[in-house]
């Protein structure tokens, strides 16, 4: 009985892996590939690592909607992003890239983000890109 | 568009809570079989397995059933008409349409073999409502907490027409 609850526990605790954590929550529209859908959904392949260079698009990652508000706790969705910038974004990635941590998605989720369009501008900004 | 709903929330659900094994209709020894199943995989958790891609989603071992029924395993979040009803397959769109990108994913319970299938439901646009086998299944859902999950959208995101035709389910592969 005890060994029956500690299983039931550790699948509650963490049910997937972040490749599939991926596919149930983010690839209904990043697409298995991460490409971008013009005009309705930006790209993560080749795309997103660039976003770790600065203090301000970590941030961003982390409080974005989708992500601050998916239905992972803190350490599956550290796992998740970590997964994610691996798999897409690998060779973007800065020499010093930390990990997410739970706890920096657990400080990140609980500051919500009303203006995401102009954030993303900032951020853009401070990477030296044409916000559009 | 009223008529198509609900089935959504449920699907992540049953995935973050370890699925099916608390939906009513499945007995308690179905459910020790699950956590058994559960039991051989966990070891396997911590190195990014994941789901396997699976060449062929009709190769599924023990894949059975009526995919023109709403009972079929695979339709257990649809929310739309089924396109092996119109002209299609439980994973093909019928000519003349177009498969949506942009899909609403989720998990099912294969009965035959008790595994967790990654679901994608994606839409078949570009023609007016098929309008034969509709079903709508929306076993746990809590639409009201988890509004963006909501199966209940048109999800022909990304095609040439919005209209949407019929629906497919395709096996992505096993959850886990």
């Amino acid at each position: 009985m005890l060994a029956l609850l500690a299983l039931l526990v550790a699948r509650d605790g963490a049910a997937f892996a972040p490749d599939v954590n991926y596919a149930l929550h983010c690839q209904g529209c990043h697409l298995a590939d991460g490409r971008a859908t013009p005009g309705l959904v930006p790209a993560l392949d080749g795309s997103i690592g660039r976003f770790m260079r600065v203090r301000e698009g970590r941030d961003y990652l982390v409080r974005l909607p989708n992500v601050a508000a998916t239905q992972l706790d803190d350490a599956d969705t550290a796992a998740l992003l970590n997964w994610l910038l691996h798999h897409f974004a690998a060779s973007e990635l800065p020499a010093d890239f930390q990990p997410y941590t739970a706890a920096e998605i657990a400080a990140g989720r609980r500051q919500p983000m009303v203006d995401v369009e102009g954030a993303r501008r900032n951020v853009l900004r401070l990477l030296g890109e044409d916000p559009g | 568009m009223s008529t198509w709903q609900e089935p959504l929330d449920r699907l992540t659900e049953r995935v973050t809570r370890g699925l099916a094994r608390a939906t009513s209709r499945r007995s308690a020894l179905a459910r020790l079989g699950t956590w058994l199943v559960g039991a051989a995989g966990l070891p396997l958790l911590p190195v990014a397995r994941g789901y396997a891609a699976l060449p062929d989603d009709a190769t599924i071992a023990g894949d059975a059933g009526d995919p023109t029924s709403c009972d079929y395993w695979r339709n257990c979040a649809i929310d739309g008409f089924l396109c092996a009803c119109c002209g299609g397959t439980a994973s093909a769109c019928p000519p003349g349409t177009e498969m949506s990108p942009i899909t609403w994913i989720g998990t099912c319970r294969n009965p035959a073999d008790g595994n967790d299938y990654v679901v994608s439901y994606n839409d078949c646009c570009g023609s007016t409502l098929c309008l034969r086998c509709q079903c709508l299944r929306t076993e746990g859902e809590k639409p009201p907490y988890v509004l963006w999950k909501s199966n209940s959208l048109l999800w022909c995101f990304g095609t040439k027409s919005r209209a949407v035709h019929c629906s497919v389910s395709v096996v992505l592969g096993i959850a886990k």
